[in-house]
C-alpha cells in the first residue's frame, strides 16, 4: 500500500449530494415530555446545545426546503421517483404538530420535482393517540422508542420520574388494533440497550407483544464529560456481550440478520472482498480499474449530505444527527440559508488530512466504518484506535470466515438480500 | 479411509443441464465440459449448493470411480479446484462461489419499499440514436427545440454517445444547431449518413472539429455509389469511418477488396438480415460450440450477461416523429413530451430491451446460457431466440 493522496472534496461534489439528498431531518423542538436518564441531550453528555424548550423556526425551515427544491429540480438530480425522506425529530416532535403540518403542506405544494417525498418521525409515543389519524393519513413511517417491558423501560421517565411504559404501550396497542396494516408496514420500535434490559428481554417482549423485531442501539459513547464516566460505564451494555448471554441467541441472530454486529461485519467483508458485489448496472457494464486512494476519501465518513441533512432546533445544519453540534456546517435563519459548499469541502479535506497517513496504510480502509466526527478532537495529534495492520486484518478476517463457516447459510442470504443504502 | 476436501476456485462457474456439465474459470478463461453421469450427480449437486461454499468432502471410495476421478483431475489440472487430504483440526477451506449481488438490481429495488427503481436513473444513459427524416424546415426547427429540451437533464459530466442518423438530404440544414446544443454535454457526436446522401455534404457545410462522420454503405448496391461516396468525402477523410452492411459472402469479399484497394481506415463490416439470407447467417454468424467454449469473459462480464442485455443497456432511440424506444422492434416508451428520466425509469421498471437476457427456451436449458452474448436484434429480425448450432 502506498501513501498516496486521497480524493480532495470540492463544493461541486457537495452540491451534487444535496441535489440527490435522501433525507432532510428537522429537530422540530427541543422540548420533551420525557426526561430519559441516558438522553443524548441530558446530564450524561456535553456536546450539544443547551435545551431551552425552543421550537424550530418555520419560516427558516421553509426557506431551506425552497433552497433544496431548486437543487432537486436541477440537472444534478439523477433520480426519478427516488425517495426523499422528510423526517421529524426532537425533543419530542409531536409537541410541535403545528410545524410538522405546515412543513408537510409546503412539501406537498412543491412542483416539478421528480422525487417522491416520504414522511417519517422518531417519537417517544406518549402523544400518539392524539395525532395518529393525521399520521396515518400522511402515511408517516414511525419509529417509536421503547426499551422493552416496564422494568426494562425504567430509564424512560417523565419529568416527575415516572416510567412512561404504560402510556406508550397502550398507544401502540391501540394503533395495532385500529390500524393493523399501517402498524405492520409503517411502525418500528427502537430500544436502547443498558443495564436495565438485555437483548434477550427486548427481543422476546416485542416478538410476543407486537410480533416485531426491534432495532437495538447502544448508548452513544462520545461527548461524555470526565465526571460522568463512572455513571456511564455502569449503565453501558454492549450489544455483542448481551447477545452472547442470551440463551436463544441463535434465534435472535437469525431475526436480527445484519443488525447482529457479527453478521454486519460479514456482510461488510463480503461486500468489499468477495468480488461478487456490484453497486450499479454501470459497474457491471463497464470495466473498472481497482479503486485508488486518489478516487476516495479516507476513513469511513460519508460524503457530506450523502446520508442526510439534519437541522437543529437552533437552525444549525449538520450532516447527520449522530454527530456533535460543534460540527455544524451552516445554518438557517429568517434571513436565509448559510451554506458555503466550498468551505465545507475544505473543512472536510483538512479534517481528513489529519488521518491521511494512518488511513493510507490501514488494512481496514476498504471496510472502515469510522466516522471522522466520532473522534473527540480532530487535530494533528489524532490517532485512530481502529487502525488495522496486516496481522490484525488477517486475524479479523479469519474470525469473520470462522463465523461464515459456522453459519454457511448466511452467504446466500447476504448476497441476495442485503442492500446497502 | 482417507478423506479429502474438494474445493472449487471462487472464479469458477458451474452450470449443468440434463446431459452436460460446464465449468468455466473466469480468471484463467478456460472451460471444461463433462457428460452428465449418475456418478457425478451427487458431487455436482453438492457443489451447486451455496451453503457448501464450494467445499465438499470426498472419500477414497468415491475417488476410485473413474468418472469422478477424471472429473476431479481435469478440474485440478485446469487450476479450477483443489483436493486436500483432511487432517485433524483442519478447518473446512470454504470459498465464495460466484453469486452476483447487484445492489441496484431492479427486482430488489422493486421489492424494497424504502427504495425506488428510478434512483440515479439518469446515470444509466450512455447512447442516444437520433433519427432525422424531415421534409420541411419548420418541422425540423421544432423537433430540434424539443430534442434539446428533452436531453437537458443529462448531467454535464456524464459521457453520452449521440448518434445522429440522417435519412433525408433536407435534414442537413438544421443539424448544426442540434450539434451545438449537444456539445454542452460531455459527449461524442457521430453523424451517421447513408452513402447515397453524401453528395449533399458540400464544402459549405461546416463540420465541427469534434464531429465524427460514419458512412453507412449497403453493399448490395452497385460499387459506383461507393466510389462516388469516396470522392465526395476526400476533403473530410480524417473524420470519417465506414460501415459496410453485407448480406452474402460475395458482398463480404467485395467489401474487403474495396477496403484494401482504397486503403480505408476505420471500417466495420456488419452482416444485415434481409429476410432471405438465413443460410448466410447460419453458415457465418451462428455460434457453434467452439466459439462458446472460449469466450474470453471475466467474472464481471459473465455476471453482466446474467443481469442485463449488454448490447442494449443504456441506449435509447429517438425517431424523427418524436417517439422514443429502447429498441426499434418494440413499442415506444413515450415521446419527447415525456421527461427523459421518466422514460428511462419506464425501461428500468418494465422494459424488455435493457433486460432481455437468455432466460427463455432453449437458452435457459443450455450450459452456455451465460457465456453466450446477450440477445441482439438479429434474433428478433430472424425470429429465432438462439442463433447457434448448439443442441440443447
Ligand atoms: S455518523 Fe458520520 S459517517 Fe455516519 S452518517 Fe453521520 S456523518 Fe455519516
Ligand atoms: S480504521 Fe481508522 S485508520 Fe483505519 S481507515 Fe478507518 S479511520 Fe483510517
Ligand atoms: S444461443 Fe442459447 S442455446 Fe445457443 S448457445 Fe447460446 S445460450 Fe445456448
Amino acid at each position: 500500500m502506498c501513501k498516496e493522496k486521497f480524493y480532495q472534496l470540492t463544493g461541486e461534489n457537495i452540491k451534487s449530494e444535496l441535489a440527490n439528498l435522501n433525507q432532510l431531518t428537522f429537530e422540530v423542538t427541543d422540548s420533551c415530555n420525557l426526561k430519559c436518564r441516558y438522553c443524548g441531550y441530558g446530564e450524561l453528555y456535553n456536546d450539544y446545545d443547551k435545551r431551552e424548550d425552543r421550537d424550530l423556526d418555520q419560516e427558516s425551515a421553509i426557506k431551506l426546503i425552497d433552497y433544496l427544491a431548486e437543487l432537486w429540480r436541477s440537472k444534478n438530480n439523477k433520480s426519478y421517483g427516488g425517495h426523499i425522506y422528510i423526517s421529524f425529530y426532537g425533543g419530542e416532535p409531536l409537541l410541535n404538530m403545528n410545524f410538522i403540518k405546515n412543513i408537510v403542506k409546503h412539501i406537498e405544494s412543491l412542483t416539478n420535482i421528480h422525487n417522491k417525498f416520504v414522511f417519517s418521525m422518531t417519537t417517544n409515543g406518549l402523544l400518539l393517540d392524539k395525532h395518529i389519524d393525521y399520521l396515518t393519513e400522511k402515511d408517516f413511517r414511525l419509529l417509536i422508542s421503547l426499551d422493552g417491558t416496564k422494568a426494562n423501560n425504567s430509564y424512560r421517565v417523565n419529568h416527575s420520574g415516572m416510567n412512561s411504559f404504560d402510556k406508550v404501550y397502550s398507544n401502540a396497542k391501540k394503533i395495532q388494533e385500529h390500524y393493523p396494516d399501517y402498524f405492520n408496514d409503517r411502525i418500528n420500535f427502537n430500544s436502547v440497550l443498558h443495564n436495565k434490559n438485555s437483548v434477550a428481554e427486548i427481543h422476546s417482549f416485542f416478538k410476543k407483544e407486537f410480533n416485531k423485531v426491534t432495532r437495538v442501539g447502544e448508548l452513544n459513547t462520545s461527548g461524555i464529560p470526565e465526571t460522568k464516566h463512572k455513571e456511564f460505564d455502569q449503565m453501558y451494555n454492549s450489544k455483542r456481550d448481551s447477545l452472547l448471554k442470551a440463551q436463544n441467541h441463535k434465534i435472535i441472530e437469525k431475526d436480527w440478520f445484519v443488525d447482529n454486529p457479527k453478521t454486519d461485519a460479514l456482510a461488510t467483508y463480503l461486500h468489499k472482498h468477495s468480488g461478487n458485489v456490484f453497486f450499479s448496472y454501470n459497474e457491471l457494464l463497464i470495466p473498472t480499474t481497482p479503486i485508488k486512494n486518489t478516487d476516495r476519501i479516507p476513513t469511513g465518513t460519508c460524503l457530506p449530505f450523502n446520508k442526510k441533512m439534519f437541522v437543529t432546533v437552533t437552525g444549525k445544519i449538520l450532516v447527520c444527527e449522530r454527530i456533535g453540534h460543534q460540527h455544524a456546517v451552516g445554518n438557517i435563519s429568517k434571513q436565509g440559508i448559510k451554506l458555503d459548499l466550498d468551505k465545507i469541502a475544505e473543512t472536510y479535506n483538512s479534517y481528513f488530512r489529519t488521518l491521511t497517513s494512518q488511513c493510507s496504510t490501514c488494512y481496514n480502509l476498504d471496510t472502515c466504518k469510522q466516522c471522522i466526527f466520532t473522534f473527540d478532537t480532530i487535530d494533528s495529534e489524532l490517532r485512530c484506535k481502529h487502525f488495522t495492520n496486516k496481522k490484525q486484518f488477517e486475524s479479523n478476517t479469519s474470525l469473520i470466515i470462522d463465523y461464515l463457516r459456522e453459519n454457511p447459510d448466511l452467504y446466500e442470504k447476504i448476497m441476495t438480500k442485503v442492500l446497502v443504502n | 479411509m482417507k478423506k479429502y476436501w474438494f474445493n472449487l476456485n471462487p472464479d469458477t462457474f458451474v452450470w449443468k443441464n440434463r446431459s452436460n456439465i460446464l465449468l468455466y474459470n473466469s480468471a484463467t478463461k478456460i472451460s471444461i465440459e463433462f457428460n452428465y453421469s449418475p456418478e457425478l450427480h451427487s458431487i455436482i449437486e453438492k457443489l451447486s449448493s451455496l451453503s457448501n461454499l464450494y467445499c465438499i468432502q470426498i472419500d477414497q471410495t468415491e475417488l476410485s470411480v473413474s468418472n469422478v476421478k477424471e472429473f476431479i483431475d481435469r478440474i485440478i489440472k485446469s487450476n479450477s479446484g483443489t483436493l486436500s487430504e483432511i487432517t485433524n483440526n483442519q478447518q473446512r477451506p470454504i470459498q465464495f462461489p460466484p453469486l452476483l449481488n447487484l445492489q441496484c438490481d431492479r427486482d430488489k429495488l422493486k421489492q424494497d419499499t424504502s427504495r425506488s427503481i428510478g434512483e440515479k436513473v439518469i446515470t444509466y444513459l450512455n447512447h442516444v440514436d437520433i433519427y432525422f427524416n424531415h421534409q420541411n424546415n419548420i418541422n425540423l426547427k421544432k423537433h430540434i427545440e424539443n430534442l434539446s429540451k428533452f436531453l437537458k437533464p443529462i448531467p454535464p459530466n456524464q459521457h453520452i454517445c449521440f448518434n445522429i442518423i440522417l435519412n433525408s438530404a433536407s435534414s442537413f440544414n438544421g443539424i448544426n444547431t442540434l450539434i451545438n446544443n449537444l456539445k454542452d454535454h460531455n459527449s461524442s457526436i457521430i453523424l451517421q449518413i447513408d452513402s447515397s446522401l453524401l453528395k449533399n455534404i458540400s464544402d459549405k457545410f461546416n463540420i465541427p472539429d469534434d464531429l465524427r462522420i460514419k458512412i453507412i454503405h449497403n453493399a448490395s448496391r452497385n460499387e459506383e455509389v461507393m466510389y462516388k461516396a469516396l470522392k465526395n468525402t476526400k476533403h473530410i477523410e480524417s473524420k470519417i469511418s465506414w460501415q459496410f452492411n453485407i448480406h452474402s459472402e460475395s458482398e463480404y469479399y467485395n467489401c474487403v477488396s474495396f477496403i484494401e484497394k482504397e486503403q480505408l481506415d476505420n471500417t466495420e463490416i456488419v452482416p444485415e438480415y434481409n429476410g432471405v439470407n438465413l443460410a448466410f447467417f447460419e453458415e457465418n454468424i451462428f455460434l457453434n460450440k467452439e466459439d462458446l467454449a472460449n469466450p474470453n469473459l471475466d467474472k464481471r462480464e459473465v455476471f453482466a450477461h446474467q443481469a442485463m442485455n449488454t448490447n442494449n443497456f443504456g441506449k435509447i432511440i429517438i425517431q424523427s416523429d418524436g417517439n422514443i424506444y429502447s429498441n426499434k422492434h418494440i413499442p415506444p416508451l413515450g415521446n419527447l413530451q415525456n421527461s427523459l428520466k421518466e422514460i428511462l425509469t419506464k425501461e428500468m421498471y418494465a422494459g424488455t430491451s435493457w433486460f432481455k437476457i437468455r432466460d427463455m427456451e432453449p437458452c435457459n436449458n443450455c450450459i452456455y446460457q451465460w457465456l453466450c452474448p446477450s440477445p441482439s436484434d438479429y434474433e428478433i429480425e430472424i425470429g429465432k431466440p438462439n442463433l447457434c448450432h448448439v443442441r440443447v
